[in-house]
């Protein structure tokens, strides 16, 4: 049925994007009862009767189908802005003027796509930011049996891309997704950090809607990732701290007594060896006195990758986090003599667990999920909170900062 | 040490804070310009300049390492310079001995600096 919202090609377009992209859950937002639909097909052709029938406003529809790509399964690059050059007035007077260069996401499929296209700009003043959807043109390889044969063959596809651009936060942060086998996106390849250029070409796509911006590198990341991790794994046991108290006297009176026997004098074996025993004895006192679960951080870390410019440790826990046992006291030592790359972080949100990687790169730093499980971009955004307020701390107590 | 302290006009408790970490290292300890400055409490930047003037007075030492660009993750490998000359005077265009079948050439772009004790010791 079609009584004149959308025409037979815009219906094409529109499922043709659904079927690639769009999971059932991204239906919730939408409709919570076309969300429990039976099979996607169906739920995609209830969707579209709806809109002709007048029942879901075309306008919000497109608003829906720009945006639900911000949830599900994405990378999100983060990039801090040098300078506070975007701003809400700025982003209000391109809301009005970016109009006429919105295309219509109804209109576009991979036949008639011919470069990245802006199909959507939102202003949230809310949450301080505005969020410009793209579309892209791009080619996957796909696996076709042919008989007992299988054969990849390059296909083209609409690619999503969402750009986030926090005046609070004062970050922009691409959101795109790690599409499988993926060669390019608008003749822009992945190279050995994945899709790094992608998210590159996205960031300097928007020159052209918000004017020259520079980025600055996020020297603080390192260093809030230890924050995080310390927090995460902290016991939060006040008879742990009490009893570790009492002990380091001792303990470092029986180093440098062990170390004078030896004749070894020089002040790094003594860092080095109390260091190491004050990290097992602490260990044993959380097997006898346990973690304040209660007390604990929402993140749980169960992973950390540690590089020491010559070196790399990775330390993980299969189950659980990595506050007690052997492997958190091989990550603490970690954190405190190299620097944290990645960092894996488990919470929970509504009954959910979610578990994702923090990585710090050159110009950047990613969140990514290490499942396919579907995520809310807020469970995301929380941590790019986290992380600002351990950026916060960190900068306004560091000394050097009036002469970088 | 003192070079530093009238350069950057520093406290003597930060002074103090920059040597108490120094002497802790032992000979094969590698720290990155970020580490110093989270041990130190210097900003990333200012640390780097602070290590630059170290290396300048001999306390502390510098090498260079790049990996290949292996795509594979933690499949790539290093080549180690002691210093920018030697670097500078490498090709990229020389690709990776370690994985000699995938022939990558080496990310120069992905250098990263290290630091260490200066070995007065070593020949």
């Amino acid at each position: 049925m079609n009584n004149g919202y959308l025409t037979k090609s815009q219906r094409e377009s529109i499922t043709s994007l659904l079927q690639i992209h769009t999971q059932l859950k991204h239906f919730k937002t939408l409709s919570e009862e076309l969300a429990k639909g039976f099979g996607k097909g169906k739920v995609i052709e209830s969707v579209l009767n709806l809109v002709d029938e007048g029942k879901i406003e075309l306008e919000e529809f497109k608003a829906w189908l720009s945006l639900h790509q911000l949830n599900g399964n994405n990378h999100f690059y983060v990039y801090e802005l040098r300078t506070h050059s975007v701003t809400e007035g700025m982003l209000r007077n391109l809301e009005s003027q970016i109009k006429n260069i919105i295309s219509d996401i109804t209109e576009y499929s991979i036949e008639n796509l011919q470069g990245t296209i802006l199909v959507n700009f939102v202003l949230e003043e809310d949450r301080k930011r505005g969020v410009f959807t793209f579309l892209s043109p791009a080619a996957v390889m796909k696996k076709i049996k042919i008989g007992d044969m299988v054969q990849a063959i390059p296909e083209k596809q609409v690619y999503y891309a969402n750009v986030i651009v926090d005046y609070g936060l004062n970050n922009i942060v691409i959101s795109i997704n790690p599409t499988a086998n993926m060669i390019s996106v608008d003749n822009v390849s992945k190279n050995k950090n994945g899709f790094e250029p992608i998210a590159e070409y996205y960031l300097t796509k928007m020159r052209d809607f918000i004017g020259e911006f520079s980025i600055k590198t996020p020297g603080w990341i390192t260093q809030a990732l230890d924050l995080l991790a310390e927090e995460g794994t902290h016991h939060n046991n006040p008879e742990v701290t009490a009893e570790y108290m009492k002990a380091i006297p001792y303990i470092e009176e029986v180093v440098a007594d062990l170390l004078s026997n030896f004749e070894l004098d020089d002040p790094s074996a003594f860092a080095y060896v109390s260091e190491e025993v004050k990290l097992a004895f602490e260990s044993i006192l959380i097997d006898k006195y346990g973690v304040n679960e209660e007390a604990s951080c929402s993140y749980r870390v169960f992973e950390l990758k540690g590089d020491q410019v010559n070196s790399f440790v990775y330390v993980g826990a299969k189950n659980g986090s990595l506050n007690e046992g052997r492997a958190a006291k091989v990550a603490k030592a970690t954190r405190a003599n190299a620097d944290l790359t990645q960092l894996g972080i488990e919470c929970n949100r509504n009954n959910e667990t979610y578990r994702f990687y923090i990585s710090s790169c050159a110009d950047y730093y990613l969140i990514k999920s290490n499942t396919t499980k579907f995520t809310n971009e807020e469970v995301i955004r929380d941590v790019i909170v986290k992380l600002v307020e351990y950026r916060e701390q960190i900068q306004s107590s560091a000394i050097g900062a009036q002469t970088d | 040490m003192s070079s530093i302290e009238s350069k950057y006009n520093l406290a003597p408790s930060v002074l103090k804070q920059i040597n108490d970490f120094i002497v802790t290292l032992r000979r094969n300890d590698t720290i990155s310009s970020s580490l110093f400055a989270r041990k130190t409490g210097l900003t990333v930047e200012f640390a780097k300049r602070v290590l630059g003037e170290l290396v300048a007075q001999g306390i502390m030492e510098y090498y260079i390492i790049v990996p290949c660009s292996n795509p594979l993750e933690d499949a790539e490998h290093y080549v180690v310079f002691s210093s920018l000359e030697d670097l500078n005077s490498f090709s990229v265009e020389e690709t990776c001995t370690v994985c000699d079948q995938c022939g990558h050439k080496f990310d120069a772009i992905n250098a990263k600096f290290g630091y260490r004790r200066h070995d007065k010791d070593k020949k």
